[in-house]
C-alpha cells in the first residue's frame, strides 16, 4: 500500500490532496449553511400570528374577515411550504456544490497537468540523456522550471562534448595498447631471429662456412619464430574480421572428441552427454582449440566437458583444474588486449566470444575452488527456440 | 358530536398507526344495477400524510385524477379536488368531469374529509373483462405565494394503478359472504 502511494504520480497526489481539502471544507460549510437557513426561517415567523389571524377570521366584522382569511392563508401556505423550500435549497446547494466540485477538480487537473508536464518532459529527457541520447529540450517554461530546462540543455551539451572526448581518448588508448602489444609481440620473435642471424654472421666471419647441422638448427630456430609471428598476425586478423558462420546441424560430441584427442598428451579430457546444435564446425573448432590451449597455459591437467539439454537450452560446460582465475579478472578476460598471462595477446577469449555470439550462443566464465584445486568453467549456451527458428530460416532459404 | 368522535378516533388511529407510506387502491363489490352493470366501492389506502394535511390546511388544494379503462379500450376520467375554506374553516371536495361538477358536504375535520375524499364508487359496464384504475396526483398552486407545488413529492408517488377482473372480484366477494 505504502509502495503504491509512493509510486503515484505527483500530479495525482496534488489532485487527491486538493479534493480532500475541498471536501473537508465544502461539506461542513454546506451543512452549516442549511442549518442556519432553517433556524433563520423559523425565527422569521411569529408564533402568535396564527391564533390572532384565526380570531380575526372568526370575528363578526365582515369587512375584515376576507382580508384576515387571505392573510391566514398566506401565513399557512408559507409555513407549509417552508420544508419544501428547505428541501429545494438543499438540492440547489448540493447541485451547486457538486458542480463547483467538478469544475474545481477539472480546473485543478488541467492546472496540475500543465504545471507538471514540463517536469515530466524533463524527467524523460534526463532518462534519455542517461542512455546517451541527445534530446532537444524546448525552453517553454518561465521561472525556476525555465532555468532548470536551460541547465539541462547546458548539461546535455557538456555531456556530449565530454562523451566525445572520452571516445577519442578511449580510441587513442586502445590504439596505444594495440601498438604496445604488437610491438612487444613482434619484438619477442625478432630478438631470437636477430640473435640467430648474428650467430650465422659470426660463423661465416670466423669459419667461412656453416656446417649443415648448424644451418639446419639456425633455420629451424628462425622458422619457429617466423611461425610465431605468423600466428600473431593471424590472431589479429581473426579479431579484426567479422566471423561469417556457415551454420549446420553438428553433433557436439563428435566435434569435441578429435580436438581433445589431439591435445591428449597435454590434457586429459572426459566428455559426458551429447546434443546436436546448429553451428559452424570450423569456427567452433577454433573456439575449442582456444579454450583447450588456455587451459594448458593455466597448467590444467584435466578437462571435464558436460553436454546437457533442458527445455529451453543446450548447455555445454567446459571445466579445467588449472590455476583458476581471480574473481576480479572474470569480466576483464573478454576485453580485447587485456591479458593476464605471459606472452598472451589478449585476443583469444574476445575472439571466442565473438564466434559464439555469431552462432547465436552465449559464453560465460566462472571460477571456483575447493581446499585443493581451482576450477575454471566456461559455459556455452545455445537457445533451442533460437536454433529452431534459425533452422527453419535456413531450410526455407 | 358524532362527527367529532369519529374524527378524534380517525386522528388517533392515524397517529398510532405505523404507516407504511405506500398507498394502494382497495376494491370491494357493492351491487349489480338494473342494467346489469357492477358497482364497486373503491378506496385509496394510506393517503394520510402530515405534510399533505398541512398543505391542505394552508388552502392548497389536493387534486387527483381518476381514470378507468375498461377492456383496454374505453376510458373514463374525472377529477376530485379537496379544498379548505379559510372563511368558515371547513373542508369540501369536488368531482368534476366533462364540464359538470358536484360538491361534497362540508367537513369540519380533515380526517373525516379525507376519509370520504378517498372513497368513490365505480360502475363497471356489463361484459367488461378487465378494469384498470389509475389515480394520479396533480400539482397544486399556492395562490398566495404564486408557487406551484409538486404534490407527488409529498405523497411519495406520482400515480397508483390497479387492474382487476370485475367478475373475479364479484365471485370472490360472494364466496366470502357464503363463508
Amino acid at each position: 500500500m505504502i509502495r503504491f502511494l509512493k509510486n503515484i504520480e505527483i500530479e495525482w497526489k496534488i489532485l487527491v490532496l486538493a479534493i480532500i481539502i475541498l471536501m473537508a471544507f465544502a461539506f461542513p460549510f454546506q451543512a452549516f449553511y442549511l442549518s442556519h437557513l432553517q433556524s433563520t426561517i423559523r425565527l422569521s415567523t411569529d408564533p402568535e400570528l396564527e391564533p390572532l389571524l384565526i380570531t380575526l377570521v372568526k370575528s363578526p366584522d365582515e369587512t375584515i374577515r376576507p382580508e384576515a382569511a387571505a392573510s391566514l392563508k398566506r401565513h399557512r401556505q408559507w409555513q407549509a411550504l417552508v420544508p419544501i423550500f428547505i428541501e429545494e435549497q438543499k438540492r440547489s446547494v448540493f447541485l451547486f456544490s457538486l458542480t463547483l466540485f467538478i469544475l474545481i477538480v477539472f480546473a485543478a487537473a488541467i492546472t496540475v497537468k500543465k504545471l507538471t508536464r514540463p517536469l515530466r518532459s524533463l524527467s524523460i529527457a534526463a532518462e534519455e540523456i542517461g542512455k546517451g541520447n541527445l534530446i532537444a529540450i524546448e525552453n517553454k517554461s518561465g521561472g525556476s522550471l525555465g532555468k532548470l530546462e536551460n541547465a539541462m540543455n547546458t548539461m546535455q551539451n557538456e555531456l556530449a562534448k565530454l562523451r566525445e572526448k572520452i571516445r577519442i581518448q578511449a580510441m587513442e588508448t586502445a590504439w596505444r595498447d594495440i601498438a604496445r602489444v604488437m610491438a612487444h609481440e613482434i619484438k619477442n620473435p625478432l630478438t631470437p631471429i636477430q640473435l640467430t642471424l648474428d650467430r650465422i654472421q659470426e660463423k661465416i666471419d670466423n669459419e667461412s662456412t656453416i656446417s649443415p647441422p648448424d644451418l639446419a638448427k639456425f633455420v629451424n630456430r628462425i622458422n619457429s619464430q617466423v611461425q610465431s609471428l605468423e600466428r600473431l598476425v593471424n590472431d589479429f586478423r581473426s579479431f579484426a574480421r567479422e566471423p561469417e558462420p556457415q551454420l549446420r546441424n553438428v553433433n557436439l560430441y563428435t566435434t569435441i572428441k578429435p580436438v581433445s584427442e589431439d591435445l591428449e598428451e597435454s590434457i586429459k579430457t572426459s566428455i559426458n552427454g551429447d546434443a546436436t546444435v546448429l553451428i559452424d564446425p570450423r569456427l567452433f573448432e577454433r573456439v575449442l582449440l582456444n579454450l583447450w590451449k588456455n587451459s594448458i597455459d593455466a597448467d590444467a591437467t584435466r578437462m571435464n566437458v558436460t553436454i546437457e539439454t533442458n527445455q529451453q537450452n543446450i548447455v555445454l560446460s567446459i571445466t579445467d583444474n588449472g590455476s583458476g582465475i581471480p574473481s576480479e579478472h572474470l569480466e576483464k578476460v573478454w576485453v580485447p588486449y587485456v591479458t593476464f598471462k605471459k606472452g598472451g595477446t589478449g585476443l583469444g577469449l574476445p575472439v571466442v566470444k565473438r564466434i559464439i555470439e555469431s552462432m547465436n550462443g552465449t559464453i560465460t566464465l566462472t571460477s571456483s575452488t575447493d581446499k585443493i584445486n581451482h576450477f575454471t568453467t566456461f559455459t556455452i549456451i545455445f537457445h533451442k527456440e533460437l536454433l529452431s527458428a534459425l533452422k527453419i530460416g535456413s531450410e526455407g532459404s | 358530536m358524532n362527527n367529532g368522535l369519529i374524527g378524534l378516533i380517525l386522528y388517533l388511529a392515524h397517529w398510532l398507526s405505523p404507516g407504511t407510506g405506500v398507498s394502494e387502491i382497495d376494491i370491494a363489490f357493492l351491487k349489480k344495477t338494473e342494467n346489469n352493470s357492477s358497482v364497486f366501492q373503491c378506496r385509496l389506502e394510506s393517503v394520510d400524510n402530515r405534510q399533505l394535511e398541512q398543505l391542505i390546511d394552508a388552502g392548497i388544494p389536493l387534486r387527483f385524477k381518476f381514470t378507468y379503462t375498461f377492456n383496454d379500450q374505453d376510458t373514463v376520467s374525472f377529477f376530485r379536488t379537496l379544498q379548505f375554506e379559510m372563511i368558515d374553516f371547513t373542508y369540501t371536495w369536488t368531482d368534476s368531469s366533462n364540464g359538470t361538477s358536484t360538491s361534497s358536504e362540508k367537513y369540519s375535520l380533515i380526517h373525516l374529509a379525507m376519509r370520504d375524499f378517498c372513497k368513490w364508487k365505480l360502475t363497471v359496464p356489463q361484459n367488461s373483462q378487465t378494469c384498470r384504475i389509475e389515480v394520479t396526483i396533480l400539482p397544486s398552486r399556492a395562490e398566495q405565494l404564486n408557487k406551484v407545488v409538486d404534490m407527488s413529492k409529498i405523497w411519495g408517488q406520482q400515480k397508483l394503478v390497479r387492474t382487476f377482473n370485475p367478475s373475479a372480484e364479484m365471485s370472490r366477494r360472494n364466496q366470502a359472504k357464503t363463508k
